[in-house]
């Protein structure tokens, strides 16, 4: 089969979907090719054993896996992911990981975008400004909390980023009633707070209806359609072409355009699709992937790489998590009545620190989210079977443990997010050697974090610990790693004004294929401190505003379709 | 939700992820060791909770052939079952399954001061609050009774079908 379109976007996560929305909306003949299914509202479920414990919504790793390299000592150690059940899937169906997020939604910053020039560099960084501009984007921000739907209360604060509206499109979520502990412990320490912004809807919109406090949020697909991901905000309720459960292995090219793109179906047959433009967006480490893949005579070193910047500067979000608990024997009766109000959101966060200062020096901070621990109930009994002093316990201790704590406690978790700094030794790579069930290399993932991005952690940790102290929480911890969350990744195809030092010019075009663009978070220079997905939409309704530039201007001629 | 990778590297210092794929038989008496033990860390709470009505050993025996379930997880607790026999050969002169209870726990203490003992006492009872805690859908959690124990409400809506089966 070889069918022509206008554009053919790959992924139909938060940065293909707005992308084939923005271009459908607009009259083009759009095909959004996605490798996994197409799930409903009426499909998913609170089924913990099939969503968190066995992964339903991620490839089995016996037939997509990654192969990860971790610096230790000096040296890559060598993780195969099948192995170790370790990978970077994090939802493949319709709408990708946009239906998995918890929605927690903040704005870059605008000192964000301009990191290098502020702060400076430093040593073993690979720093660099955005090429565009806050004002750029906030325009974007606000079609998102539009188009998506954003619920919240805008705050004035020490760090809130430059508004083009007064508010947001829709009231906050409702709330426990522990936020007003959490309020008072802040006013007590001078701490300023905000309620998270969340991409849920509060309230019902045409074809969504709103939250239903269903109390399993993050890591679970929406059955309301509240949850704002490309699958149930964009693509779904505007009837945008989707061919499902379509693995695209080779974008084929000449010296300066791709012709077809080449994906497997269900069935192992291989199909073909030509467009005037391509736009990927199959998550960072996917996108890097099917470039370096794509080597032909024009591109001896992958598609658009060859100044070999392809899969360099891969990052994450660094910080870490922590948590206090509340028991109900230090609470009266009513407290812990409400205190364990189930479905409520927590939603609040302090962006006091995105700046900070240390011994003279300023140095970019970053945000601390709070929420409750998550609602799945395995994990949070499996935790008693470790006693106070780490050791293991079974049989009639362990269960008189389980009864004691589970009931009776609940934990509220803290979030840090920082920069994760780009180092030459964090990137994307292929590896000829381990071939997925299509017989297509895998992705090999090269890690080494950078030391600066723990003492950021640390700091912002501290400082959430001082909150759960005010607030009478016991057992507090943290834990500030360089562990990298699958579900913040971003970088490997930086956007730039330099074609030596970048895969993508500013409005997300390759400098090397004039028709093929990225638009998930590939394009990202630094992360900011904050979660990217609501930056991922942003930028991708940006991108297909340019799209939509080149579709209807003279520049189309030279495409030569 | 922030999600982190998984802890990998207590089961990477056992030193048993270094053998080729393969895939995995299970013999009857490796099952009986194994339902034998999820019984010794999880002792009949009632008639109506135990490791029979929540359907632990069949559910352990499903999750032993999952294609979800790591080759490497697997080995693990196939070497496991054999480095238990061991343990109480050592200290009884006779294998697991053939001892009494007191004998049983006084093994399990032994392992437990171990690395790879308490990692496999910790996977063992990771599945089997799987059977304890998972939706009734499954055939485990029967009438509930794991989800009344710790006063827990599901979230909904609930699955109506085993959906990773």
């Amino acid at each position: 089969m070889k069918t022509k379109y206008d554009v053919c976007v790959i992924g139909s996560g938060a940065g293909g979907g707005a992308v084939a929305y923005e271009l459908s909306r607009a009259g083009f003949n759009v095909a959004v090719l996605e490798k996994g299914k197409w799930f409903k509202e009426a499909n998913f479920s609170k089924d913990e054993l099939a969503v968190s414990k066995r992964e339903i919504y991620s490839p089995n790793l016996k037939d997509e896996y990654h192969i990860i390299h971790v610096k230790e000592d000096g040296r890559y150690v060598r993780y195969d992911g099948r192995e170790y059940s370790w990978s970077f899937w994090n939802g493949c169906i319709v709408g990708g990981a946009s239906n998995f997020m918890s929605g927690y939604f903040h704005r870059l910053k605008p000192k964000d975008f301009r990191l290098r020039s502020i702060y400076g560099e430093i040593e073993g960084a690979n720093i660099a400004d955005w090429p565009i501009s806050y004002e750029e984007m906030e325009p974007y921000y606000v079609k998102v909390e539009q188009v998506v739907g954003v619920s919240g209360k805008v705050k004035r604060h020490s760090f809130l980023e430059p508004r083009s509206t007064s508010e947001f499109p829709m009231p906050p979520l409702h709330e426990n009633g522990v936020t007003q502990w959490f309020d008072m412990a802040c006013n007590k320490l001078g701490y300023e707070y905000i309620q998270t912004p969340r991409a849920i809807l509060s309230k019902d919109r045409k074809k969504r209806a709103s939250c239903y406090y269903s109390n399993f949020c993050g890591s679970y697909p929406c059955s309301s359609a509240a949850k704002g991901s490309a699958r149930a905000a964009l693509l779904q309720p505007n009837g945008i072409k989707v061919i499902t459960e379509a693995f695209v292995y080779n974008l084929e090219s000449d010296a300066k355009r791709i012709k077809t793109a080449h994906y497997y179906d269900k069935n192992g047959l291989s199909h073909k699709i030509e467009a005037k433009i391509f736009v990927l967006a199959a998550t960072p480490i996917e996108s890097c992937r099917l470039l370096l893949n794509s080597k032909n005579t024009y591109f001896p070193h992958g598609l658009s790489n060859n100044t070999r910047q392809v899969g360099k500067n891969l990052i994450f979000s660094a910080g870490g998590s922590g948590s206090g608990t509340f028991k109900r024997l230090k609470l009266s009766k009513e407290s812990f009545a409400t205190l364990i109000q189930p479905g409520v959101f927590f939603n609040r966060s302090i962006q006091q620190w995105y700046e900070y200062e240390k011994e003279g020096k300023k140095y970019k901070g970053g945000t601390v989210d709070f929420l409750f621990e998550h609602a799945n109930i395995i994990p949070r009994v499996k935790r008693q079977i470790w006693d106070e002093d780490g050791g293991i316990r079974w049989g009639r201790s362990l269960q008189k443990a389980i009864e004691e704590h589970v009931p009776n406690e609940r934990r509220l978790n803290f979030e840090v997010f920082n920069d994760w700094l780009s180092t030459d030794g964090t990137f994307v790579s292929v590896d000829e050697k381990a071939k997925d069930k299509w017989g297509i290399p895998v992705a090999s993932i090269y890690l080494d974090p950078h030391t600066h991005d723990l003492e950021v952690g640390e700091f912002l940790a501290k400082k959430a610990i001082n909150v759960l102290h005010r607030m009478g929480a016991e057992n507090i911890q943290s834990d500030i790693s360089a562990s990298p969350p699958s579900n913040l990744v971003a970088g490997g195809c930086r956007f730039g004004d330099d074609p030596k030092s970048s895969v993508l010019d500013r409005n997300c075009r390759s400098w090397e294929v004039e028709n093929l663009y990225v638009s998930d978070a590939s394009f990202m220079p630094t992360g900011g401190s904050v979660p990217y997905t609501w930056s991922i939409y942003a930028n991708a309704f940006r991108v297909a505003d340019g799209i939509k530039k080149v579709l209807t201007g003279d520049s189309m001629k030279n495409l030569n379709f | 939700m922030r999600l982190k990778k998984r802890s990998f590297l207590k089961l990477a210092l056992l030193g048993v992820g270094v053998a080729s794929l393969y895939s995995f038989s299970w013999n009857k008496t490796e099952v009986d060791t194994l339902s034998l033990l999820q019984e010794d860390l999880f002792p009949d709470l009632s008639d109506s909770l135990n490791v029979r009505t929540i359907n632990a050993r069949s559910y352990l025996t499903y999750i032993l052939h999952h294609r979800k379930v790591s080759n490497k997880n697997k080995r693990f607790i196939k070497k496991g079952v054999v480095w238990l026999d061991e343990e109480a050969d050592m200290l009884f002169g006779k294998s697991y399954s053939s001892l009494l209870s007191s004998s049983r726990q006084k093994v399990l203490e032994s392992i437990a001061k171990t690395e790879w003992g308490e990692s496999f006492i910790e996977t063992i009872l990771t599945y089997l609050f799987e059977a304890l805690l998972g939706d009734p859908i499954y055939g485990i959690n029967r009438n509930k009774v794991g989800w009344k124990w710790v006063h827990y409400t599901p979230g909904l809506p609930r699955p109506w079908s085993p959906a990773f089966l």
